[in-house]
């Protein structure tokens, strides 16, 4: 039966496409500080706003050679706008597997090797540089890291508490199932938005980035767990009936055990589909948050604060890549949306119309 | 004296309309014993299965008390009740719905070792005979529900049932949805695992045939009320009641009851002893 659902899912050409490229997003976020000629940190102000850098495979002769990239040249326009040019006798040889700036792979171990780099005092923008001569690409990669993983730690905790809330309401029913189920349509009744402007209003300014991080991921599930809760409750309702329930219950096993043994376990699929429905909620209210410069914060990079550079009409006028992290929001955002609208046809025919 | 009833009364509020209600149980008095299978008839509705969840305290009396071996569990905290309730236990009609369908086998049974100190070997070899005694081979321990036949997974649930060792099997129309021969097996079946795991049985059912060699006794069951009790060969032999006379002459000619009656009752009606423990209403 897996088995059928799963082909099924893969007639789905574009939820096919989706769930690739998540991936392709998810393990690059993984192995940023690999992937990424820079860390997040690496500046060098003089190449404020560089566009991406072109990469040459032929020399001035025409002939194929390993590819470079040419140093630069700066001038200054009447608006003292830096204009970039080749410097014809500079060239930086792009070579794999570089020493570069020091991290962790995955946290553990500390290396210094990147996947490609060019030798300094060269420089490498693959995507162009911000306005403090940041590389873009590397701090995407970075980005992709925090604003992912927001969105997973989130969606994690808060179908915790909507699973196990949503369970006890419908499985005891009756007075306990009644006051739960007003503290959820509090929590429902706020717009979204300004709850979490208020509940980040609450956090101290003081907090460090690590702070602010945890902060947010648990502000946003103290607000999405109560959606969910309200759904489960409504499938256990009706699954509290079901005889393998019953008999569970004639031999006196906990009420806890019943719960998370015989009954969660079949909200299952629908509760797959509900978190990759989710996921874009959190990634973006993420965004909102560090975009209006509440959230993660300089020199951290998110995809909301990489996108608050993008503000202004100027810069995306002669530095249009810096609208490259939009991009990639709403990348991420829509493959969720088709992978969990094709999960949802696959598994809950009777929803989707 | 295994359960006592006395004036069990149990009403739902009817889906959709409002201040009406359906009175499932109503006013039942009730004692099975060690060791006396009781049979429970009745036509579809009449209120067997409320009465049966009632006694397997999955329902909450509205009136009257249930003793269970001289002990009302209504009076017990939840915490002192869970211990007990592994002495009454269920096999459902739907043998589709009665097991877990997520479970292997094994960790169906498996669950009837919790709260025991057993270790993992023990287990398997009390599972491993189990299985064998409802006629199983043990290779469906690593099986799901859903590799089984309707009969089955009835054998699997009384397995899992008598695991618990029981001294109360309330068989809600476990046979109900077998085909005769099948059905058949699971009676001979009960019959043999009796003596072995000194377990009564509860049988509840529409079909008065099926519980004829099972039960000692039989309750006639209508709108929520006893109607007649009587030992099983009296009962056959003399049905008081027109409804019982009529269950039966359905029964042996292998057609369904032609009266629906629903029998309505005074709040006075009780059973009257004809003698020999033969009860019928008045
Ligand atoms: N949980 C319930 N809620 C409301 N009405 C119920 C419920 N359970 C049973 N009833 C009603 O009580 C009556 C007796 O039902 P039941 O005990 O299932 O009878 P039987 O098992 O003899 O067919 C029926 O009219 C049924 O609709
Ligand atoms: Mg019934």
């Amino acid at each position: 039966m897996k088995n059928r659902a799963w082909s099924q899912f893969c007639e789905n050409r574009w939820a096919v496409a989706g769930l690739i490229i998540l991936g392709i997003i998810h393990a690059a976020a993984l192995f940023a500080d690999f992937l990424a000629p820079y860390s997040f940190s690496n500046e060098e102000r003089t190449y404020s706003y560089a566009p991406p850098s072109k990469i040459h495979f032929r020399d001035e002769q025409g002939s194929l050679v390993p590819p470079f990239v040419y140093g630069a040249e700066i001038k200054f326009d009447e608006y003292r706008r830096r204009i970039y040019q080749d410097k014809a006798d500079e060239k930086y040889p792009l070579s794999f597997f570089v020493q570069g700036d020091k991290y962790k792979i995955l946290g553990l171990v500390p290396t210094t090797i990147h996947l490609f780099g060019v030798k300094e005092p060269g420089r490498i923008y693959l995507w162009g540089a911000d306005s403090r001569g940041r590389d873009l690409f590397s701090r995407l990669l970075h980005g992709a890291r925090i604003s992912l993983s927001i969105g997973i730690l989130g969606v994690a905790i808060s179908f915790s508490i909507g699973l196990l809330v949503g369970g006890i309401a419908g499985y005891y029913g009756g007075k306990t199932d009644d006051i739960i189920m007003r503290i959820c349509e509090m929590f429902m009744m706020f717009p979204g938005f300004y709850l979490l402007l208020a509940l980040r209003a609450v956090v101290p300014p003081n907090f460090n980035s690590i702070q602010v991080y945890l902060a947010i991921v648990v502000i946003l599930s103290f607000i999405g767990w109560a959606s969910l809760a309200r759904v489960i409750r409504g499938m256990c309702l009706s699954l509290r009936e079901r005889e393998f329930v019953l008999a569970a219950k004639t031999m006196g096993l906990s009420d806890l055990r019943i719960i998370i043994r015989h009954i969660l376990p079949h909200t299952l699929s629908y509760s797959l589909i509900a978190v990759m429905l989710s996921i874009p909620g959190y990634i973006l209210a993420e965004s909102s948050l560090s975009l209006i410069g509440l959230g993660i914060q300089d020199p951290y990079a998110s995809w909301g604060n990489l996108l608050a550079e993008a503000m202004g009409i100027v810069q995306i006028k002669f530095a249009p890549w810096i609208l490259l992290p939009g991009f990639f929001i709403f990348i991420t955002v829509m493959c969720f949306n088709v992978v969990g609208d094709a999960l949802r046809d696959v598994l809950d025919p009777k929803t989707s119309q | 004296m295994l359960v006592e009833l006395r004036g069990v009364k149990k009403h739902f509020a009817a889906v959709g309309a409002q201040n009406k209600v359906i009175k499932a149980v109503d006013g039942v008095d009730l004692v099975i014993k060690q060791g006396e299978n009781l049979g429970l008839v009745g036509e579809s509705g009449s209120g067997k299965t409320t009465l049966g969840r009632l006694i397997l305290k999955l329902y909450d009396a509205d009136a009257g008390s249930i003793l269970f071996e001289g002990q009302d569990w209504a009076k017990l905290s939840s915490r002192e009740l869970r211990p007990l309730r592994r002495k009454v236990q269920v096999v459902f009609q739907d043998p589709y719905n009665s097991l877990d369908p997520r479970f292997s086998i094994r960790a169906v049974l498996a669950e009837t070792f919790l709260g025991q100190k057993l270790t993992k070997a023990a287990q398997e070899q009390r599972m491993k005979d189990m299985l064998k005694s409802v006629g199983l081979d043990e290779q469906a321990l690593n099986r799901f529900p859903h590799e089984f036949s309707g009969g089955e997974r009835q054998r699997i649930a009384i397995a899992r049932s008598l695991l618990m060792n029981p001294k109360l099997l309330i068989l809600d129309e476990a046979v109900s949805s077998l085909d005769v021969l099948i059905a058949a097996q699971i009676i001979e079946l009960l019959k043999d695992l009796q003596a072995q795991y000194q377990v009564t049985y509860l049988f509840i059912t529409h079909n008065l045939r099926v519980v004829k060699k099972l039960c000692q006794k039989i309750a006639v069951m209508n709108s929520g009320r006893i109607i007649e009790m009587a030992k099983t060969d009296d009962l056959f032999q003399q049905p008081l009641h027109p409804y019982t006379q009529e269950l039966l002459s359905a029964a042996l000619s292998y057609r369904s009851p032609k009266v629906e009656t629903v029998y309505q009752f005074g709040e006075k009606s009780v059973l009257i002893d004809h003698g020999n423990g033969h009860f019928v209403v008045k």
